[in-house]
C-alpha cells in the first residue's frame, strides 16, 4: 500500500491555530484514512487521505487569510477611531 | 556497529521533540503571566465566533492559556474542553511515531487497534462538542 501518508497532526493544528470548523472535516477524513490504512483497504484510504490533505490545506490557507484580513479590517477600524478623536492611534 | 550507531541517531531524534516540550514547559512555568499578558494583549480574538457566530472547536483557547498560566485547572476545562482529549491525541501520535522510528521493521497489532479506537473516540469527540457548543452556546 506504500508509505502512509498521515495528515491528523496537521489536521488539529490547523483547527486549533486557524480557527475555521473545516478542520474538523480535515480530522474526520484522517480518522477515517488511518482506520481504512490499518484494515488494508488500499482504495479507501486514498480517497480519505487525499481528502484529509485538501480540507486541511483549505482550512489553513483560509484560516490564514480571513485572519490576516480581520486584523487588517480591526487595525483599520481602530486607526480611524483614532482620527477621529484628534490624534494618531498609538499602537 | 552501523546498525546500532543508526539506532542511537533515531533515539536521538525521537527525543527531540520531548527535549523542546520540556524547554516551552519551563519557559512557561517559568514566564506565565508574561506569556499570559502576551496572548492577552495581542490576540486578535477568533473572526469566526466575531462575525459568523459559530463556534468551532478552539474557540476559548486563548481563555484556557491564560488561565492555564495562572494554574486555574477547572477553568481551562471551562473555557475549551477540547484541549485535553486533543493534548492526548497528540501523544499517542508521538508514541506511533517514536515506535515507527525506533523498530521501523516491527509491528504492534495491540497498539494499532488501540490508536485506531482512541481516534474515532476523538474524532467523535470533535463533531459532537461542536455541535453541542453551538447549541447551547458554551
Amino acid at each position: 500500500m506504500g508509505k502512509k501518508r498521515d495528515y491528523l497532526v496537521w489536521s488539529i493544528l490547523s483547527t486549533l491555530f486557524c480557527c475555521l470548523p473545516l478542520g474538523i472535516v480535515a480530522i474526520v477524513y484522517s480518522v477515517k484514512a488511518n482506520s481504512a490504512y490499518d484494515a488494508g483497504n488500499a482504495e479507501e484510504y486514498a480517497k480519505a487521505a487525499d481528502k484529509a490533505k485538501f480540507w486541511t490545506i483549505l482550512s489553513a490557507v483560509l484560516g490564514f487569510i480571513i485572519s490576516a484580513l480581520a486584523v487588517l479590517v480591526q487595525g483599520a477600524m481602530l486607526f480611524a477611531l483614532g482620527l477621529e478623536e484628534g490624534g494618531p492611534v498609538v499602537y | 556497529m552501523a546498525e546500532r550507531f543508526e539506532f542511537l541517531r533515531r533515539g536521538l531524534l525521537v527525543l527531540l521533540p520531548l527535549v523542546v516540550l520540556a524547554l516551552a514547559g519551563t519557559a512557561l512555568f517559568l514566564y506565565g503571566d508574561f506569556f499570559a499578558d502576551a496572548v492577552k494583549r495581542f490576540s486578535p480574538g477568533c473572526v469566526f465566533r466575531k462575525w459568523l457566530h459559530i463556534y468551532c472547536p478552539g474557540c476559548g483557547g486563548t481563555r484556557a492559556f491564560v488561565a492555564l498560566m495562572q494554574g486555574e485547572w477547572l477553568a481551562v476545562l471551562k473555557y475549551n474542553a477540547w484541549w485535553l482529549p486533543t493534548a492526548c491525541i497528540l501523544v499517542v501520535e508521538y508514541i506511533d511515531w517514536a515506535l515507527g522510528k525506533l523498530f521501523p521493521q516491527r509491528d504492534f497489532p495491540l497498539w494499532r487497534k488501540l490508536r485506531i479506537k482512541l481516534l474515532v473516540a476523538y474524532a467523535a469527540f470533535t463533531v459532537l462538542y461542536v455541535i453541542a457548543r453551538n447549541i447551547w452556546r458554551f
